[in-house]
């Protein structure tokens, strides 16, 4: 387990405000905030690669604040992913190894295990500069995780990679998480990759954790809110599909979206709050989801109201109206409505 | 074709003539039979074999003593800091003949220093030694610069990832940082090895003996006249032209 208490950095225009963090063992934590929130100088400290002035940092019940990085057993892997370019592939990888003294044997035995793992056995020979950005993340990926450290440090892995190998990468971090079963603290500022990867969540804003648990529960936050906007994310298991379209079992409410997911399969998708249609009778519509829901809170949004609403089988949908309606509808809290969105108004995220 | 190119480029090709034309000035007036004579000369090949050495030594004990100083200089901020990168560069802009003045007294046989330095063998007066401090102490700051921009120019992320994968700082520095910065490193060794061996100013002070080779070439000037001097330095242009030549495809090919 990570802890992290009240640490305060000061470094120019980047500031630590008194951090609190928990971060279990074997969970995957991603820490969303916009840029300048502090994300990366809180890494770094955890990483022992700068000195908070106040704080502490506790990983497995030491101390470790005072401790160089290289008594910490924390493996840290930076946006621009720091691979050695005068070294190949190989040794890149087996450099944690050989700070070890692990034997040359076994060096070459987990090497090419973790390679094979993550796909770049091809690439051993090759020196970094010469190797794609997607490679590059894995071989960063691979060299991070070899040596089985205490957790890893990914600061915005994705960065630099476009939307489609985003979606990759995301997919790759998902599969060696459930296998390895690594301890993450992932920071970013993409929420559909916190959406994607996270089981548990951060929001980071002005040097400050504002808030810590389930990403739902980050996304309630005003913050969060502010600088994400209102968005519906859920997480569900495939159970039927038919003509591209599937229907996704989430807690128990069952959603229609246009996609190509196969039964079994978990999915993690996004429905923006303006697709979203309130009703106070059961409407006869061409959209596939229709549920009966009551309203939880409204509150203004600008121009808009935002109306947070739950479904009989407890799934929270936040929509967007204009005052007009409100008015027109008569909502407020505890009102029963029926709610409906498109199966093509969803976003599949990962 | 665009204006700004054709005026810079008259601009450029007269200071280009200018720096090209006393090469080909200086080997269109030789004398061949002239030259082969100075080259069976023992004295000449005496004080090129001492300007080579104590270049290459001066090189070496700037390199043992300047790579450190350049990292810490590149990586770490601290109280003083400016006043010891001014220092550096000193050497730059102090005049020769000051440096000679200089370190005759700060190093100088007489002084208490000195005395100390004797002890141990090492005179810096008419000397070898003396040789190899004033090379040394003229060609620091470009070795010192050229190495600490060479560190400054690495990412510290890739230090700070070898220290988190378990890496001591020392064995960062050795596995990751002094390879990085090789080229720089050859550079500036290049650098201060070409600086030592056109160094004289400094040497009339406080090593007119031995003799260096560019020693020698004011005194021929001065009692054989022009000729001689022009083939004593035509064979120290063709030394310094075809070292430099090297040492440049050497950092091409690891480049």
């Amino acid at each position: 387990m990570i802890v992290v208490i009240d640490l305060h950095l000061h470094l120019g225009e980047f500031n630590l405000r008194g951090v609190s963090l928990n971060v279990p063992s074997g969970k995957y934590m991603v820490i969303l905030g916009p840029s300048g929130a502090g994300k990366t100088l809180l890494l770094e400290c955890i990483a022992g690669l700068r000195r908070p002035t106040k704080g502490r940092i506790i990983i497995d019940g030491v101390d470790v604040t005072n401790l160089p990085p290289e008594k910490r057993g924390l493996a840290y892997v930076p946006q621009d992913y720091a691979l050695w370019p005068h070294m190949n592939v190989y040794d890149n990888i087996a450099y944690p190894l050989k700070c070890r003294r692990v034997p040359r044997v076994e060096i070459h035995r987990q090497v090419k295990w973790i390679a094979e793992e993550l796909g770049i056995s091809h690439l051993l020979h090759r020196k970094p500069p010469t190797l794609s950005s997607g490679e590059q993340q894995r071989v960063a990926l691979a060299r991070a995780l070899v040596w089985n450290p205490k957790a890893i440090l990914l600061d915005e892995p994705t960065a630099s990679l476009n939307p489609a190998l985003r979606h990759t990468a995301w997919r790759l971090l998902r599969k060696l998480y459930s296998k390895l079963g690594f301890t993450a603290i992932h920071v970013t500022h993409d929420l559909a990759e916190a959406s994607a990867l996270a089981n548990v969540a951060a929001f980071m804003y002005d040097g400050k954790i504002v808030k810590q648990g389930s990403l739902e529960e980050i996304l309630s936050t005003k913050e969060a809110s502010m600088y994400l906007g209102d968005v519906n994310i859920y997480r569900g298991r495939v159970i039927d599909a038919h003509g591209g379209v599937v229907v996704v079992d989430v807690n128990g409410e069952h959603v229609a979206m246009v996609s190509n997911a196969n039964i079994g399969e978990e999915i993690v998708f996004m429905l923006r709050p303006e697709e979203v249609i309130l009703t106070m009778s059961k409407p006869y519509t061409s959209a596939r989801n229709v549920m009966k829901a009551h309203v939880e809170n409204v509150e203004p949004r600008g121009p808009l109201f935002l109306v947070e609403v739950r479904t009989e089988r407890g799934l929270k949908i936040k929509a967007y109206i204009t005052k007009a309606s409100l008015e027109y509808l008569g909502l407020s809290k505890d009102r029963e409505v029926y709610v409906a969105f498109k199966a093509s108004a969803i976003k599949r995220i990962i | 074709m665009d204006k700004l190119i054709l005026c810079f480029g008259a601009v450029s090709l007269i200071i280009l003539f200018f720096l090209t034309y006393p090469f080909i000035a200086l080997t269109l007036s030789a004398d061949l039979g002239l030259i082969h004579r100075v080259w069976e000369e023992k004295v000449v090949i005496k004080a090129l074999s001492l300007t080579l050495i104590a270049a290459t030594l001066s090189t070496a004990i700037l390199t043992f003593f300047g790579v450190p100083l350049a990292y810490l200089l590149a990586r770490y901020e601290f109280k003083g800091k400016k006043l010891v990168e001014a220092i550096i560069d000193l050497p730059l802009v102090v005049p020769h003949a000051v440096v000679g003045i200089m370190l005759l007294v700060a190093f100088g046989p007489r002084t208490s220093f000195g005395a100390m330095l004797r002890s141990i063998g090492v005179v810096i007066e008419d000397s070898f030694w003396a040789i190899v401090a004033v090379f040394t102490f003229m060609s620091a700051p470009l070795l010192i610069d050229t190495v600490k921009d060479g560190f400054a120019s690495i990412s510290p992320s890739l230090e700070g990832v070898a220290r988190s994968m378990g890496a001591s700082p020392l064995y960062t520095f050795f596995t990751i940082s002094l390879p990085l910065t090789i080229r720089s490193i050859c550079t500036g060794a290049l650098l201060a090895w070409a600086r030592a061996i056109s160094e004289v100013g400094a040497l009339l002070i406080i090593a007119y003996y031995p003799k260096t080779i560019n020693v020698l070439i004011i005194e021929w000037f001065n009692t054989y006249g022009l000729a001689y001097a022009i083939a004593l330095t035509l064979i120290m242009l063709v030394i310094s032209v075809l070292v430099f030549l090297v040492l440049r495809i050497i950092l091409r090919w690891r480049k």
